[in-house]
Parts: C-alpha cells; structure tokens; sequence
C-alpha cells in the first residue's frame, strides 16, 4: 500500500478521489493497450484478433466501465489541472489552529470534488441509457 | 523527484498537453466509432494521434504510480527511465504511423 493510504484522515474525500482517479487510468490504460493491439492485427488480417477485438469495441458491459471510467478520469484531472497546474481553489494559507483542518480543505476544490462525483454519476447514468436505448 | 525540477515540468507538461489532445481527439474517434458513422467525420491520423498522446499520458501515470513504490535515487532513476523508454517507443510507432499515412 502507497504511504500515502496507511495514514487514514477523517474529511479528506480528495483522498479517496485520489485512488478512484489511479483506478480508472489504469482501467482505461489496459483497455488503451489491449484495445489498440486487437484491433491493429484484426485491421491487419489477424484472424485471431477479430472477435476480441470486436468483444472489447461493441460488449456493452466493456464500453460501460470504460466509458464510465474515462468520465470520473476526465472530469477529476479537469479539477486536478485547476488545483495543481493553476493553482485554483487551494484557499490561502493561514496560521495553523485548532481543530487543525488545513484551508484547501475548506477550499473552492472541495466544491469543484463535490460537482465531479455528481457530474461522473450523471454521466454513468447517461452512458447506462444509451448502450440500453441505442446498443 | 530526481531527475531535476525540469525534467519533472517537461513530463508534467507534456501528459498535460497529451492529457488535452486526447479530451479533443478521443469523443472524435468514439463518436465515429473509428470508421466515420452518423455523421461524425473520421480522419485516418485519429488513432495514432491517440496513440501519441496516450502514450505520453500514460507512461507519465505508470511512473507516478511507481513513485508510490519506489523511494530510493536509484529506483526512481530506474523508473524514469523506463517511463521515457516506453513514452519514446510509443511515440515513434506514433509517428511512424503518421508518417506511413502521406
């Protein structure tokens, strides 16, 4: 387990967005890596790639998870972008007090986690929708 | 971090950059489904562009995954290395691919 995750803070769900968002890279890393390899050889003539790669392109339960993964991913690293690359939401810093709870916890970020774990759910009940109405 | 601060802004700045290419490549080539269906244009340089740019993003993300792991000098030089020998191998098949289109 990373050393980051040992330590077990109460109110830090940015820590848990942290895991979801290593989660669902690699979910949609594999899905890149095997996705590309099966359908390169099934293009190219491999008879053996073209039912896998017909499986990982149209298995609704396939494009559900990844499709479901790339919105958390992609909406997260939207969030990760304005809090790490620009600097956006963090809060200023202050002189520590008790209770001790750090200012970019309080800060404009927690709201804009709060919007991408409701925007990702919206998302996944949308990506439901469409594979049930359109396949 | 050893590598220096620079190396470290170039990868972030590049999955970055990847990580946009990718928001505006990849809904192209899924709403095409790869080969041009319901109206939405499919261009030939879409899937090496995503191979590019998911080669730079990824690579980057499998070495912050392994920074968890490793903390000695040398092992992160490790890592380092074999995240910018899988990035340049992805991104030449990349090019390549681009290339072979004319």
């Amino acid at each position: 387990m990373p050393p980051g995750l040992r330590v077990r803070p109460r109110n830090n769900p940015e820590r848990g967005a942290h895991l979801a968002h290593r989660v669902a890279g690699l979910i949609l890393l594999a899905y890149f890596a095997a996705h590309a390899v099966t359908m390169g050889a099934a293009l190219a003539g491999a008879s053996w790639a073209q039912g896998v790669a017909f499986s990982l392109a149209y298995n609704p339960w396939v494009r559900f998870i990844v499709g479901s993964s790339a919105a958390f991913h992609g909406l997260n690293g939207l969030r990760l972008l304005a809090v790490e690359a620009l600097g956006l939401g963090v809060g200023r810093p202050g002189i520590p007090r008790p209770p001790y709870i750090s200012g970019s916890l309080r800060a404009g970020q927690r709201l804009a986690l709060h919007a991408v774990v409701v925007a990702s759910a919206a998302a996944m009940a949308f990506i439901a929708y469409a594979l049930l109405a359109w396949g | 971090m050893v590598a220096g601060w620079r190396l470290e802004a170039l990868w972030q700045l590049a999955s970055y950059a990847a990580a946009a290419v990718l928001a505006v490549v990849l809904p192209l080539h899924i709403l095409s489904r790869g080969f041009g269906v319901g109206g939405v244009p499919y261009g030939p340089w879409a899937p090496w562009l995503i191979l590019i740019a998911a080669g730079i993003h990824g690579a980057n993300g499998l070495r912050s995954v392994l920074y968890d792991y490793v903390h000695s000098d040398a092992g992160r030089r490790l890592v380092d290395l074999a995240a910018a020998g899988l990035a340049l191998l992805i991104v030449g098949v990349g090019v390549w691919g681009l290339a072979s289109l004319g």
